[in-house]
């Protein structure tokens, strides 16, 4: 592909199925970024790693990326990671292949000297060292009483500590809610394997509110959804085929914008918190795709290709043939992140 | 061998002949790395002849080396349980353009771990990816003991996929950029392979001990040093010159070295070794051979001190003189090499084979597109006795790309890296897939994602189907019914389905519940998907109608399923009451639900149930509608003539007679 911007790789031990970003107050002034990576398909040896990207010295910016990714911790996680989110600054949730939802607390430690840390035989050789600490785990998504199912993936409201909600979908079938408080009146929307979109309003749990799908596509998958923070009318979803379709939940008749930036199953989807019109998609195709639904003139003296009005750029890396299965941006250290089955850390600092 | 811990006395010093002479013999001659020396092509006069861990200069600025290392961030930490080659090696190979030759290896593996002490040193070097040509640098590692014997052994195996690597690179693959003159190439080339892959132990400068053992006492002996480190200093560089003038200035300095031959009469020890020394400048194969303590040196002796401007095809030359002198040992490394210097190279990459798949594997791949390997005859021995030639020819490439990737399609985690092998094989690689997709063991449905990936990627129609049919039992043995219907659709599955539909009208013909039903509304079907699906469907739209109160568009769809024939027979008893409601709810609304046409119809499906062939099926639906359809819940009592709905069908004709009296009556 002539127009595949390049992304840095780095060895990640293990095929990655999430990657996260802590949701951390951050301000300017701080020098470094957490995030965490959650694996699949490794039999007994699934784990999460918390990772710290640092800025690297401005005399040394010449030879190596402005940015440097560290090990800090890690932890076993029981069953492949389906989905991930950090709550505040030091509690990071995961749901599993085997249908649970845990919950995991960060601390940062004084390292004793008498303490060393082995766990997964791996030595911190940093300042500070961090520990994650399983500290609840619920078990949700079930066929059967002696069966689990694999949760397929996770959302919170708000982004908080405080009055949280969670909801966990699993292949079950089933959309398991808690820690809702009952003054909530929210919507949940779906997407899934039969093409559909579906509004469940809270109050009433049984039934739908709407159900809408892609009259051009009707059948085809959806694996991914992300509600626009700013504008919440504003959803999208990735599909199986390698859409990427905006829907307005006012509108529900029909999408009102609609990509194909990728050949096939579109992984995960994020709306640029900043820059409107801007989303970034990953997918089975082993690239990661940067939209922009609104370009401007002077955008598009810029890499990509424009096609229905709409700006497309993709990155890739040549040590990276296969999936990249999820992506995650921070503004602030203005860095992109993605998790790929060859056993990569991708990265690349995006404006 | 030399022995490592022997120095070289710095001030002046006498040997006794017993044991210097074993020790000099060796030292003397061109098995050193620092006898090939330096980068630049000249000849490294500071570098030969003497052996001294203490004299560790040029060891320590690391100058020699010209070893690419890619840093790794953060640093590789070797996990004890984690087998290397599955976890670093297969998933970094690759082969990317690189600044001397538009080809270089990224084997990718990560240097292991193994001297937790030495911290910080050790650290440094833990953070690199060795990318070929790397010897020079795990040299400096090969005296450390491995504490894991696994760790150890990989690492062998890399420095001979290294070695093997790099010498096909030099003697087979083009080179793009003129880094030296074209005549000069391939003695320099060699001279570094052989001091990168096959180094031995530090060596002091040939000037430091020719200087150490010159008394300048005006001796004899000490103006043959001095003549010595001038033909040393004086060697023309064949890559600063051009052709004609390199071998005019060459031809020169070789009877600068012959005039001072034959002034030596070599009556001592030391003339001896000068006169030894000065044999290997001028190219003297037997003193070479003689000297040299392996078939690599040899060849890199001989190559360079006696025929610097040859090119890849002299080389099997030399090497047949070299094979009558030297045994070369059995290794698979050394096989190869043998083989790959007679540019046999199919029978170089069999030997590569025992080496490492990763190796044979992306060799043939990378000869086959120079056009250096095509096909060979699959003839067993057996065969070639009986003369039997019908097993067609092999594709040298697909065959090791084949077993390559054969071996990483059941690990648990490098499965996906196997079929991304398959995929460049054109010729078997199809086959293999289809044959190797069904057979990766699958749980839930993002790895099930992942193989219809592969399977759709590849036009593997068949196993796509074959993986669905899989997820949608295993959906519908948990009940998930949405789930295994999409599944089972994708699979073309319609007997399945079938049942499934069967299960779901059955369900309603013994409860009068809509519960199954609801699950169809979540399943987004299109023109093409399967009749029954699309029945119920129609038929769940029907009831929500019906709930609605819109019996007018109840009545339309009802119409067209009892049109479509597609219920079975069990089922239009059922089909043909759910027209009653209607008909009583058009009634109390005065509406006309049915027209003439349509009440016909469904008198004349009435009479089909009813009727002695169907007499059975009938019968039995109505005992088990007898259990729900009751007056208590609501519906008219019910009779094996379903009189009711006669009753309210004839009271409809009658509407339609009265409200428009130019239709047909219905007993015309």
């Amino acid at each position: 592909m002539p127009d595949l911007e390049s992304l840095y790789a780095q060895h990640a031990y293990g095929k990655l199925s999430k990657v996260r970003f802590s949701a951390s107050q951050q301000t300017y002034d701080s020098r470094f970024t957490l995030f965490a990576t959650g694996t699949w398909d490794e039999k007994e040896k699934n784990a999460l790693t918390l990772w710290k990207s640092e800025e690297t010295p401005i005399s040394l910016r010449n030879l190596v990326p402005s940015y440097e990714n560290k090990i800090i911790a890690k932890i076993a996680h029981k069953g492949d990671v389906r989905d991930m989110q950090f709550i505040g600054d030091n509690l990071l949730l995961t749901s599993s292949s085997k249908g649970c939802v845990h919950v995991f607390n960060c601390v940062k430690f004084e390292r004793d000297e008498t303490e060393r840390e082995t766990d997964f035989d791996i030595e911190m050789h940093v300042d500070h060292a961090y520990k994650m600490h399983p500290i609840i785990t619920h078990y949700l998504h079930s066929f059967s009483e002696n069966k689990s199912a694999a949760a397929t993936g996770m959302a919170i409201k708000p982004f908080s500590t405080q009055d949280l909600e969670i909801a966990s979908v699993g292949e079950d079938g089933k959309l398991v809610l808690f820690k809702v408080t009952d003054q909530n009146h929210r919507k949940i929307i779906t997407a899934g394997s039969s093409g559909q979109l579906r509004l469940f309003d809270c109050r009433n749990p049984n039934k739908p509110c709407a159900k809408f799908y892609d009259p051009a596509h009707p059948r085809d998958a959806l694996n991914c959804l992300k509600v626009n923070s700013s504008q919440v009318h504003q959803i999208v979803s990735g599909s199986s085929q390698g859409f990427v379709t905006i829907w307005d939940t006012r509108n529900l008749s029909k999408p009102e914008k609609q990509t194909h930036p990728h050949k096939n199953n579109v992984y995960e989807l994020i709306f640029h918190p900043y820059r409107a019109g801007i989303l970034l998609s990953c997918s089975e195709d082993g690239t990661i795709g940067i939209m922009d639904f609104n370009p401007h003139a002077e955008n598009l003296r810029h890499h990509g290709t424009l096609r229905d009005s709409i700006l497309i750029r993709k990155l890739g890396s040549g040590f990276n043939n296969l999936a990249i299965n999820s992506i995650d941006y921070n503004p602030v250290a203005r860095l992109l992140i993605g998790g790929s089955d060859s056993q990569n850390l991708l990265s690349k600092e995006l404006e | 061998m030399s022995n490592p811990e022997f120095r070289i006395p710095s001030a002046d010093f006498t040997f006794s002949t017993e044991r210097d002479l074993s020790d000099v013999d060796e030292l003397a001659f061109p098995q050193t790395t620092r006898f090939y020396g330096r980068d630049n092509g000249s000849f490294d006069s500071e570098s030969y002849l003497t052996s001294s861990t203490g004299d560790a200069a040029v060891e320590q600025n690391g100058t020699i080396y010209n070893s690419r290392k890619v840093y790794l961030n953060p640093l590789y930490m070797h996990d004890g349980e984690i087998n290397w080659s599955n976890t670093n090696k297969t998933l970094g190979a690759k082969f990317s353009p690189n600044s001397i030759n538009g080809l270089v290896c990224y084997v990718f593996g990560k240097e292991p771990k193994e001297k937790g002490e030495e911290a910080e040193e050790i650290l440094n070097q833990d953070q690199q990816v060795y990318t070929c040509p790397l010897s020079g640098t795990i040299d400096d590692r090969r005296s450390i003991k491995f504490k894991d014997e696994k760790v150890h052994s990989e690492l062998s195996t890399f420095q001979d996929i290294s070695a093997v690597w790099e010498l096909c690179r030099i003697i087979y693959i083009p080179s793009t950029k003129q880094e030296y003159n074209q005549f000069g190439q391939l003695s320099l080339e060699l001279r570094k392979w052989i001091n990168l892959c096959f180094p031995l132990h530090r060596l002091a400068g040939a000037k430091t001990f020719l200087k150490g053992i010159d008394k300048n006492d005006g001796s004899e002996l000490s103006d043959y040093i001095k003549l010595v480190l001038d033909i040393l200093d004086s060697r023309p560089h064949v890559a600063d010159l051009e052709y004609h003038e390199f071998n005019l200035r060459r031809h020169e300095w070789l009877s600068k070295i012959s005039d001072l031959q034959t002034k030596i009469r070599g009556e001592s020890f030391l003339e001896g070794r000068i006169y030894d020394i000065l044999m290997i400048l001028r190219g003297h194969t037997k003193t070479i051979i003689e000297k040299s303590s392996s078939w690599q040196e040899a060849l890199g002796g001989l190559v360079y001190h006696g025929r610097p401007t040859c090119d890849a095809q002299e080389l099997k030359n030399i090497m047949n003189v070299i094979l009558k002198s030297i045994d070369t040992g059995s290794t698979p490394v050394d096989d190869a090499l043998i083989e790959f210097i007679f540019r046999r190279v199919e029978k170089g990459i069999q030997h590569c084979e025992r080496i490492d798949l990763w190796l044979s594997a992306h060799l043939s791949d990378i000869l086959n597109k120079l056009d250096l390997v095509g096909r060979i005859h699959s003839q067993s021995s057996h065969q070639r006795q009986s003369n039997i030639t019908t097993q067609p020819d092999v594709d040298i490439r697909e065959h090791y790309l084949l077993s390559y990737a054969e071996s990483m399609v059941f690990h648990t985690t490098l499965w996906q890296l196997g079929f991304k092998y398959f995929e460049q094989c054109e010729l078997c690689g199809y086959s293999y897939m289809s044959q190797l997709v069904v057979r990766i063991p699958f749980e839930d449905e993002y790895k099930t994602n992942k193989l219809l990936s592969i399977c759709k990627e590849n036009g593997l129609t068949f196993q796509e189907k074959t993986i669905s049919r899989i997820m949608g039992k295993k959906y519908w043995q948990n009940e998930r019914y949405a789930s295994a219907i999409v599944y089972f659709i994708n699979a073309g599955d319609t007997a399945s389905l079938e049942v499934i539909y069967r299960r779901f009208l059955d369900n309603y013909i013994d409860t009068g519940e809509l519960t199954f039903l609801n699950t169809i509304e979540s399943i987004q079907l299109d023109d093409d998907s399967p009749v029954s699906i699309k029945f119920l469907s129609r038929y769940r739209f029907f009831h929500a109608l019906k709930q609605n109160g819109e019996i007018q568009r109840a009545g339309t769809i009802l119409m067209e399923l009892l049109r479509a024939q597609v219920a079975p027979i069990s089922f239009w008893p059922v089909l043909l009451l759910n027209a009653l409601p209607l008909l009583q709810g058009g009634k109390a609304r005065k509406m006309i639900i049915f027209s003439t046409q349509d009440t016909l119809e469904i008198l004349r499906n009435l009479q089909d149930v009813t009727s002695f062939v169907y007499q059975e099926e009938f019968s039995a639906c109505i005992e088990r509608l007898k259990k729900w359809h009751t007056v208590e819940n609501g519906y008219p009592e019910l009779d094996n003539n379903l009189t009711s709905l006669r009753l309210a069908l004839l009271q409809n004709s009658a509407d339609c007679y009265i409200e428009n009296p130019s239709s047909p009556w219905m007993f015309e």
